[in-house]
């Protein structure tokens, strides 16, 4: 007995070592602790852009420490923006949830009409408060990293915020996977995304109802017509999990869209005593209806799917497609785009591939095999990624508030949404472009020269009041800070070409800001 | 001294060739040869709602609902079989009037029902799902150097994607001007060279010709944002309008617009997109004149059809076929191009969708050869690989 738990103890032992010498495999790449250029060159690729302070915080500190906080940690900001933050986001949603039924379906008996302008209103603007309260957050973040992460898989799960509930729903979704990137694991973003009414009722599956359930059966007795859509179970194939060449087919799209009827969100009409009687199960605002659900027999991805599972046979295909080797590629490729170049080397892409299949995807251990490559090392020298809209605002204000809070939620979210790039409000499910041939055109070109010179002559204020417009603005004395300054943004920015620096001579200093922040190496990350 | 093309064409054109769509044989001031105008449907539209056969008798038992309105207030097209839905009355119209054709079973001979793929294929024109350059871009390189392209978007989309970056004029952002003097000068040099130096060159000259637009005869103005898409095409279309008919020299043109992706919910969605595209292309007509309009084709199609059934979602699926309108003062009109074999299980693709009976890239080649005179090698380089199935009806 006692030789066996010796033995126990040893191959615990053996096991936690194993463990060990894998998380921490030495590699010279991922543990030199960068310079203040590597660092301020992370921050942009993999962030929202240095600010003096993160900068130094960065420098010294090594990619795979980079990486891991991001994982790891949420982003800390300053309190007064933090306070703002929760203040745009208003009312939490259960508390709107409780007043007026399931995603404000229920409205109250003999509401009055000022009542119910007050209510279509906060449902109307909900939505889009929650999106300016990211936005805050994103450019006040001491984790700039964690926040390119989020949004990262913001994009890739991509919901819509004005369908619907969504408006109501789009906050929770943003927290939902906030949390699900601490699991480090692509099956627990892929869960977190499927499993939130929010994709339910982006893609349709809501409205899917199986012919044959309980309710199905029901609706068409009484002369209704009801049916599948495969409108989510096609995305879930081509964008979120295997991409559109992965090898699956039509028919893997249709007996998909049959495994997933009954996945639902609560709606108004029925008390909670008929729901648990129904067998109906709930995670948060996501609801399983058995009684919409197909149990007969399906093949899905080569799998035989016995009649009779429910609930079980989602959770079994959503591993199947997290698993699949396609999912490792396309992955990793789009990781690749958006956090090293348009076309990443075939041999990078590779490596990673590998590493998310041999760790059963994990998203730490696939961006290490990215940090890791010769590739990256060589592009922190060299920035060569035209930045999205959303990089290139962000890391404006950042540059030009150098750790002031940024406190004018509303100037972002204007540009942002006037480029093109305000999140959750792409109507297509395939996420915003990240390349270089996404972004670049003459209209972006004018509308980035125009915003660069607002920004440099103050005609568009970081600092101000969240709704500081171009009327209400304070004298330039009176201006709380966040003033471009030429040369602390030339410095900020590292090295500026000779063209640059020659294209300054005999500008004025509001037009030498607006011309950095406007110059190919401010555009580029 | 080079002898252009165009002058060589005048003269081809004078000994006695024909052509539907040039300006001068039909003695317009233009000296431009055509022009050819796309309008691209992001979504997938559902044609069958649009444009209806309204004469097979399966028609419908396939869509209960969505069959309802066009089968009762449809207005007949010819005797093609077809009736036009009541919010395409001004589409309808320019058939009677022989300038539109429609093709009910368009698309690709790729099969690929997933939007990003199937538009991905229609913009790069040469039947693969990738590709560095899109048609009109490659269109672009074959015309004469003082033809100009330009897209009505707000970005660059694939099929201007290649050597050259085309114009780009986006409506509702006059607030976003380019600076001038010394600063515009800056910005240019340290640009130049750069890929964002080429886009601010096109910056600027697009923003030339939408001066010129206004100074003809101003833009239609409006709060775009929020505002209903219908109202919003039909507005946006005038202004392009403007734009064409003030720059002779732009010969290519494209816009995109999104708004047909009917999963569920598509008879108020599609009579919305459709009243807005049918409103624009009648406005496009309307402001260009007639001797523009002469030299204009205008292409309208979407990545691909939906199924023939309505899904249990007053919706439809992705399919494959699909419709394609094609309009102008010097089109072939009133007639259906391509084959349309009927809704039964068996002339159908998958037995859910439409086939395809006449490809996009055939249509845009004879378009372009009727526009541009170009000849098959030209054309061979833009759509290399296409069927090559003349136009029938």
């Amino acid at each position: 007995m006692k030789k066996k738990f010796i033995l126990f103890l040893r191959l615990c032992t053996v096991l936690l070592g194993l463990q060990a010498l894998e998380l921490a495999a030495a590699s010279p790449a991922l543990d030199r602790p960068m310079d203040e250029g590597q660092a301020r060159n992370m921050l942009s690729r993999f962030g929202y852009g240095p600010t003096p302070r993160t900068l130094s915080a960065t420098t010294g500190l090594t990619p795979r420490q980079y990486l891991m906080r991001a994982i790891d940690e949420a982003s800390t900001l300053p309190a007064p923006v933090d306070v703002q933050a929760e203040k745009i986001a208003g009312e939490p949603l259960e508390s709107i949830w409780a007043r007026y039924g399931p995603g404000g379906s229920a409205v109250p008996p003999a509401e009055t009409t000022a009542a119910r302008m007050a209510r279509q209103d906060l449902i109307v603007n909900y939505g889009l408060a929650q999106i300016e309260a990211r936005l805050l957050i994103m450019a006040n973040s001491d984790n700039p990293g964690h926040e390119a992460l989020l949004s990262f898989w913001l994009n890739h799960f991509s919901v819509f915020v004005s369908k619907g509930r969504n408006r109501l729903l789009v906050g929770d979704y943003i927290h939902g996977l906030d949390e699900a990137i601490r699991a480090d694991s692509f099956e627990a973003l892929l869960r977190a995304s499927f499993f939130h009414p929010a994709m339910q009722i982006y893609l349709d599956n809501e409205q899917s109802v199986s012919p044959d359930s309980r309710i199905g059966r029901r609706a068409t007795s009484r002369g209704k017509r009801v049916g599948i859509n495969e409108n989510l179970a096609r995305e879930l194939l081509e964008l979120h999990t295997l991409g559109v060449e992965g090898g699956y087919d039509q028919a893997d799209v249709q007996a998909l869209a049959r495994i997933i009827t009954g996945a639902d969100v609560p709606r108004a009409d029925e008390t909670p005593e008929q729901l648990e009687k129904a067998g109906v199960v709930r995670r948060g605002y996501f609801q399983f209806d058995p009684r919409r659900h197909d149990f007969g027999g399906k093949r899905f991805l080569g799998v035989d799917f016995p009649p009779g599972q429910g609930l079980a046979e989602i959770d079994r295909a959503l591993h199947l497609m997290a698993t699949h080797p396609s999912t490792a590629a396309h992955i990793s490729t789009k990781l690749a785009q958006r956090f090293l170049a348009d076309e990443p080397p075939a041999e990078v892409v590779a490596a990673m591939v590998k590493a998310f299949r041999s760790s059963d995807g994990r998203i730490s251990t696939t961006l290490l095999a990215l940090f890791e490559s010769p590739a990256f090392q060589a592009s922190l020298g060299a920035p060569n990624k035209f930045k999205e809209p959303l990089d290139y605002v962000l890391s404006m204000a950042r540059i030009v508030c150098e750790d002031q809070p940024i406190t004018n939620s509303q100037a972002l979210f204007k540009a942002i949404s006037e480029m093109g790039q305000l999140p959750m409000r792409r109507t297509t499910p395939d996420g915003y472009g990240v390349q270089e041939k996404d972004w670049l055109s003459p209209v972006a070109m004018t509308k980035r020269i125009r915003f660069a010179r607002d920004v440099a002559q103050g005609t568009v204020q970081f600092a101000g009041p969240p709704g500081a417009a171009e009327a209400d603005r304070p004298s330039p004395e009176a201006q709380p800070g966040c003033r471009a300054d030429p040369e602390r943004i030339e410095k900020m920015l590292g090295a500026t070409r000779a063209i640059t620096r020659r294209s300054l001579i005999g500008l004025s200093v509001d037009e030498k800001s607006a011309l950095l922040l406007a110059s190919p190496e401010f555009m580029r990350r | 001294m080079p002898i252009h093309r165009r002058d060589f064409l005048k003269a081809a054109l004078a000994v006695g060739g024909l052509s539907l769509c040039n300006a001068w044989a039909w003695g317009g001031q233009s000296e431009y040869a055509g022009r050819l105008v796309v309008i691209f449907l992001r979504g997938g539209l559902d044609g069958l709602f649009a444009f209806s056969p309204v004469a097979d008798p399966r028609f419908a038992a396939l869509r209960p609902t969505l069959a309802r309105r066009v089968l009762d207030e449809g207005i007949a097209l010819g005797r093609s079989g077809f009736a036009a839905h009541p919010v395409c009355a001004p589409l309808a119209e320019l058939f009677h009037a022989g300038e539109l054709a429609f093709a009910p079973c368009a698309g690709s001979i790729d099969i690929s029902r997933s939007h990003f793929l199937a538009q991905d294929i229609f913009e790069l024109g040469t039947g693969a799902s990738k590709g560095a350059s899109g048609f009109m871009s490659r269109a672009a390189s074959e015309l004469d150097g003082d033809q100009d392209t330009i897209s009505f978007t707000s970005e660059v989309p694939l099929v201007f994607r290649g050597a050259v970056i085309p114009e780009v004029a986006q409506f509702g952002t006059s607030r976003y001007k380019l600076p001038s003097g010394r600063f515009l000068e800056a910005l240019r040099q340290t640009h130049a060279g750069e890929p964002t130096g080429e886009a601010l060159e096109q910056a600027i000259s697009t923003e030339a010709a939408i001066a010129a637009a206004l100074a003809e005869g101003g833009m239609e103005r409006g709060a775009d944002r929020g505002a209903a898409a219908a109202p919003a095409f039909a507005r946006m279309a005038r202004n392009m309008a403007r734009v064409l008919r003030a720059n002779p020299r732009f010969s290519l043109a494209f816009v995109d617009l999104g708004g047909v992706d009917t999963h569920a919910n598509q008879q108020t969605l599609l009579e919305r997109a459709l009243t807005g595209l049918s409103e624009g292309i009648v406005a496009m007509r309307t402001e260009l004149g007639d001797s523009e309009w002469r030299r204009t084709r205008v292409l309208v199609c979407s990545e691909f059809g939906r199924t023939v059934r309505e899904n249990g979602t007053g919706g439809t699926d992705h399919g494959h076929g699909g419709l394609m309108l094609l309009a102008g003062g010097a089109v072939p009109g009133g007639r259906m191009l391509g084959s349309f074999n009927g809704l039964d299980d068996a002339h159908l693709n998958e037995t859910r969708d439409l086939p395809v009976s006449l490809d996009w890239r055939d249509v845009l080649a004879s378009s372009m050869k009727d526009c541009f005179a170009m000849d098959e090698a030209a054309l061979n380089r833009i759509f290399p690989g296409r069927p090559g199935r003349p136009l029938q009806s």
